[in-house]
């Protein structure tokens, strides 16, 4: 589990952020006397650092460039300051992402997330694997007894989606919320195309009811 | 400076010479003096008149000429006390000193107004800055506790949001020091991080979107970009049709420049509004229509393509489409 520490001068915002990011399985290191931020976040080990840069004693500039003397670990700035002269300045500094308050939550979670991956990159790609279907990650392919489908982005991400939420009911509006995230802009009607497209595909694999409708609720594999 | 105003100027002098030589003839004649001798006189007196006459023209309108061309070279036409040269004439001098003290008064209120102006601009900035940390705890308090109610606030939060940044990027024009950064950006990251922010509106009321060859890259900055990008999806939804709404969105290239176009078949300009819809304050019938229009998006769409140096222009046909184009730099500009 990966381990962030937020530097954050704002309560509110701090307890919320923590709130959020330990939602999405983060493990959260919370900095309050921004005095010796450097040391404390060097001793906690984090995997990153979200690091505001208006706060009561020094500024994150400061902080980050502190940080850079020791260690490479990934710093994103977190700040309402948005002029092209604070990202500069952050970027000088040794920062490795600029992120404007007030952020937009999954474009937040999507640059930790990339950041992270490039920070600290996993070799193993675990394939999803459901009632003997593979869905490969690596080349959007479903593989089920010898047998191998193509799946366009769209269709990838639909069943990636289902993949992750196994024996859940997903609802429509959560679909089509986690494809809008994923840059699949799909409404209502399009989210139905897909699971029809989806089912023929399985079906031409000999797969059959492998994505239920429940009546009012959803979809569930 | 003209002759025949000169001459108007010096009217009394000439007067004065005519009456001196006229009672010099009428004295002359009556001590009955050679005829001759009085022409001769009198012709010389008149070519030395003449001669100083033209002699003090010409250095006059050399003088005003100088001054002017001083003046067409000044950029700042009020500063023309401080670089013209302090004329000799005593006349000249005594206006020379007005204007000087004139100038001076002039350029203290000049300044006086730049400096009000800089502190409202920084004022703002740092109000906008400020504001955002309750938007910022507030949207997240949405985000962690999802209900109805608080998508709803969470709704307003943006659109509280999209004022703010308005009212800071009005802060930013026509200032001297730009705020601004041309480099690369990606038209594609630019618009999705657009669509993400429009998201859940764009869901709600069932919108499609098509993309379209976005994957191009541009010089321009990517903050005022999305800002632009934004106010005119923002528009999109704000003026869609009920049923079957959608957006398109693409590129075309050419040499020089992307074009990026955002088309929507939502209800349309009028033709006779289409060219005002980039004017400060103009709302339009549509605008009346929707109570929250404040006729301040499109006009600052179209000021800030101008100090980016982009175009922007648009095309629509009422209850049938808007499009507008935004023309980017696709090489970075040398700035001089």
């Amino acid at each position: 589990m990966y381990k962030i520490s937020i530097v954050e001068d704002d309560k509110e915002i701090r307890e919320e952020l923590k709130i959020l990011l330990q939602n999405s399985g983060y493990e959260i290191n919370l900095i309050t006397d921004f005095q010796n931020a450097e040391q404390q976040i060097l001793n906690t080990e984090s995997h990153l650092i979200l690091l505001d840069v208006n706060l009561p004693q020094k500024d994150g500039y400061e902080i980050c460039s502190k940080i850079r003397t020791k260690s490479k670990i990934p710093i994103i700035f977190v700040t309402s300051k948005n002029s092209a002269m604070d990202e500069l300045n952050g970027i000088m500094r040794g920062g490795d992402d600029y992120i404007e308050k007030p952020y937009n939550v999954p474009i937040l979670l999507a640059r930790i997330q990339n950041l992270l991956n490039r920070a600290y990159p996993t070799d193993e790609i675990s394939n999803l694997q459901y009632k003997g279907i593979t869905l490969d990650i690596l080349k959007s392919m479903l593989q089920y007894k010898e047998k191998e489908m193509e799946l366009t982005k769209t269709e990838f991400k639909t069943l990636y989606y289902f993949f992750t939420n196994q024996d859940k009911i997903v609802s429509r509006e959560e679909i089509i919320d986690y494809l809008w995230d994923n840059g699949v802009y799909a409404d209502d009607n399009s989210l139905s195309v897909i699971v029809t497209r989806l089912r023929e595909k399985l079906k031409d694999l000999g797969i059959e009811n492998f994505i239920e409708t429940k009546r009012g609720q959803g979809y569930k594999i | 400076m003209k002759f025949t105003g000169y001459i108007k100027d010096k009217i009394n002098a000439i007067l004065a010479f005519l009456i001196y030589n006229i009672i010099i003839f009428t004295y002359t004649n009556a001590l009955q003096i050679d005829k001759n001798v009085i022409f001769i006189l009198f012709t010389i007196s008149c070519l030395f008149f003449i001669t100083g006459f033209f002699m003090a023209y010409q250095r006059k309108r050399k003088y005003w000429q100088e001054i002017e061309t001083i003046l067409d070279n000044l950029p700042e036409k009020y500063l023309l006390s401080e670089v013209m040269k302090k004329p000799r004439n005593s006349q000249d001098l005594a206006y020379y000193k007005i204007l000087k003290r004139a100038n001076k008064s002039m350029l203290e209120n000049v300044n006086q107004s730049r400096k009000a102006q800089k502190d409202y601009k920084e004022y703002i900035e740092s109000w906008v800055h400020e504001i955002k940390i309750p938007i910022t705890s507030a949207k997240l308090l949405c985000e962690n506790h999802k209900s109805e109610l608080t998508s709803k606030i969470d709704d307003e939060m943006e659109e509280i949001n999209n004022f703010v940044e308005q009212a800071l990027f009005y802060a930013r024009l026509d200032c001297v020091s730009n705020d601004f950064m041309i480099r690369k950006v990606n038209l594609e990251e630019a618009i999705r991080n657009v669509l993400a922010r429009n998201k859940k509106s764009m869901i709600q009321n069932q919108m499609k979107v098509e993309i379209d060859n976005i994957q191009v890259n541009a010089y321009t900055d990517e903050k005022w970009l999305e800002f632009i990008l934004n106010q005119l999806i923002v528009n999109s939804i704000k003026y869609r049709k009920d049923k079957d709404s959608a957006v398109l969105i693409g590129t075309e290239e050419n040499e020089k420049n992307v074009k990026l176009w955002i088309q929507d078949n939502g209800i349309g300009i009028k033709p006779s509004e289409l060219d005002r819809i980039f004017e400060k304050g103009f709302t339009g019938t549509n605008g009346r229509r929707q109570t929250k229009s404040t006729g301040i998006g499109l006009y600052l769409c179209q000021k800030l393509c101008e100090q980016l140096g982009m175009g922007i222009e648009a095309e629509s046909k009422e209850n049938e489409f808007t499009k507008i184009t935004i023309t980017i730099p696709r090489e970075k500009k040398i700035e001089q």
